[in-house]
């Protein structure tokens, strides 16, 4: 009879099984929520127990720049402050007489309070759902609290990279999978940082390396390695893309159309079946592990409430 | 079984797997490694649980809270009802096979942790891969399989330390004998 009923709930649709998971899910949440603390803090802990002392003189150099960069960002408090008056003065222009051409999506602030039962699928449950305005295919960034300025106009700047994809959503909560995730797959480009492209110019027998003055950004498909990293297959060796250099999103794709960090290059292997292409290994730029505070980006379409952004 | 100490047990495991597990959890290969803890209660309830009908719910049980608790795996979100599955066929096995073997040995505890690990997980991976909406592909599936038996040795490992403290509240989950045969034990 047992066997009988898991045969019936294998076979039904999947949308039964994300159902069952999302009536179950705010019956984790709240204890899960503080066990994904717990964890992070112990994990905090040990880190700066393990790092060992700094020495007198990183120390002093450490507090310098500390106190510059307090200043700056005080300074550039100011001057955004400015800048909103600016920009709001000419959002008020432009929504009179032009098109609407910032980001249509609102960022939605979540938790972590979760990951999966097993460790096949790198996937983390959110303390946010349908009811938050939470949508599968929804994107989700990194939320870093360290860099987050006092303002109502400024949440973007703390979204720092791309960690995942909303799958399953939940009157209360959702799953995202992480970029690492074997099954997440997305449009990307690589931005060389490192050594630009260069092309050999052959004139007179002799062979010379020209730098290109245009350095164009390379269009890939970025997809997670099951464990701690990205891959990207199908690159041509001669973009001659080298470790250190960016992943970031790709503007043009629809559901995040700006430019945000997702890894740095770590490694380039040869590609066994074509030796013009490589395959780059990516280190994504966010603790996967230790995330907890993340933003999701939900678009706004045409005919909602623009008050919300 | 007393089932509602049971249903809160399996409650505390879900929370400890989603949350703390990560602790002891690494990456090496082919993805994280981690224990199954439900693994561990349900080898523990298939040892010392008198009735088979009792162990097969109490394993059924399981793997629907494990099945519950996991979104992710081979494919675009897995479905609910393979684990449970699985969990019952290895809870069977295990308890054919517990009257062949010497139950208080950690060495025991261990293997049957594995073999349970190594059936449950094999047979859901499988499942999962079969029922997914997009083809896997053979290296992704050998891959996940490999991370399988790294799980299965490591829960094997940590499945006699799990029986230490599990004999220790046994009592509020597992009903002792009645009658005639409660006086024989005692």
């Amino acid at each position: 009879m047992l066997l009988i009923i898991s045969a019936v709930c294998t076979l039904l649709p999947r949308s039964f099984s994300a159902w069952l998971r999302g009536t179950l899910q705010p019956v984790l949440a709240p204890l899960g929520d503080a066990g994904t603390y717990l964890t992070t803090m112990f994990e905090h802990r040990v880190d700066k127990i393990t790092a060992g002392s700094t020495d007198p003189k990183r120390s002093e150099n450490l507090t310098d720049d500390s106190d510059y960069y307090r200043g700056m960002a005080v300074f550039w408090k100011r001057q955004a402050e400015n800048y909103r008056h600016q920009i709001e003065n000419l959002l008020a222009f432009q929504n009179l007489y032009g098109p609407l051409r910032d980001l249509p999506a609102v960022l939605i602030p979540a938790r972590v309070v979760g990951q999966d039962f097993l460790p096949y699928g790198r996937v983390r449950t959110l303390n946010v759902g349908k009811e938050n305005g939470v949508n599968g295919g929804t994107l989700v960034l990194l939320h870093d609290r360290s860099k987050v300025i006092q303002g109502s106009h400024l949440a973007v700047v703390t979204a720092t990279a791309l960690v995942g994809e909303v799958v399953e959503t939940a009157a209360f909560t959702a799953r995202f999978r992480l970029i690492s995730d074997r099954s997440f797959s997305m449009p990307a480009r690589i931005r060389r940082v490192v050594d630009m492209r260069t092309v050999t110019v052959t004139s007179e027998g002799q062979a010379a390396q020209i730098p290109l003055t245009q350095d164009q950004p390379i269009d890939v498909v970025v997809q997670g390695d099951g464990g701690k990293g990205l891959i990207v297959d199908n690159v041509k060796a001669y973009d001659n893309v080298k470790p250190g250099d960016l992943l970031v999103t790709n503007d043009e794709f629809l559901r995040l159309p700006v430019e945000i960090r997702i890894g740095v290059v770590s490694g380039v292997e040869p590609d066994p079946s074509s030796p013009q292409r490589v395959r780059l290994l990516c280190r994504p730029d966010a603790d996967l592990n230790r995330l907890r505070d993340v933003l999701i980006v939900a678009p706004v379409h045409a005919g909602q409430s623009r008050s919300r952004r | 079984m007393r089932w509602i100490p049971y249903v809160i047990l399996l409650y505390l495991v879900v929370q400890l797997q989603t949350t703390l597990s990560r602790l002891v959890s690494f990456t090496f290969g082919p993805g994280e490694i981690g224990p199954d803890l439900a693994v561990v209660v349900a080898v523990f309830v298939a040892m010392q649980v008198r009735g088979g009908v009792e162990v097969y719910l109490a394993c059924w049980s399981a793997g629907l809270a494990v099945d519950l608790a996991s979104g992710g795996g081979p494919g675009i979100g897995t479905v609910v009802g393979p684990m449970s599955l699985t969990f019952t066929i290895a809870g069977w096995m295990v308890y054919r096979l517990r009257e062949t073997v010497f139950r208080q040995s950690m060495i025991t505890q261990a293997m049957l942790g594995f073999v349970f690990a190594l059936v449950a997980h094999g047979l859901w991976v499988t499942l999962q891969a079969i029922v997914a909406p997009r083809s896997i592909g053979w290296s992704d599936y050998w891959s996940v399989m490999l991370q399988m038996l790294l799980v299965a040795l490591y829960t094997a490992v940590v499945t006699p330390l799990g029986h230490k403290l599990l004999e220790r509240i046994s009592r509020w989950f597992v009903s002792p004998p009645m009658g005639r045969e409660r006086r024989s034990r005692y």
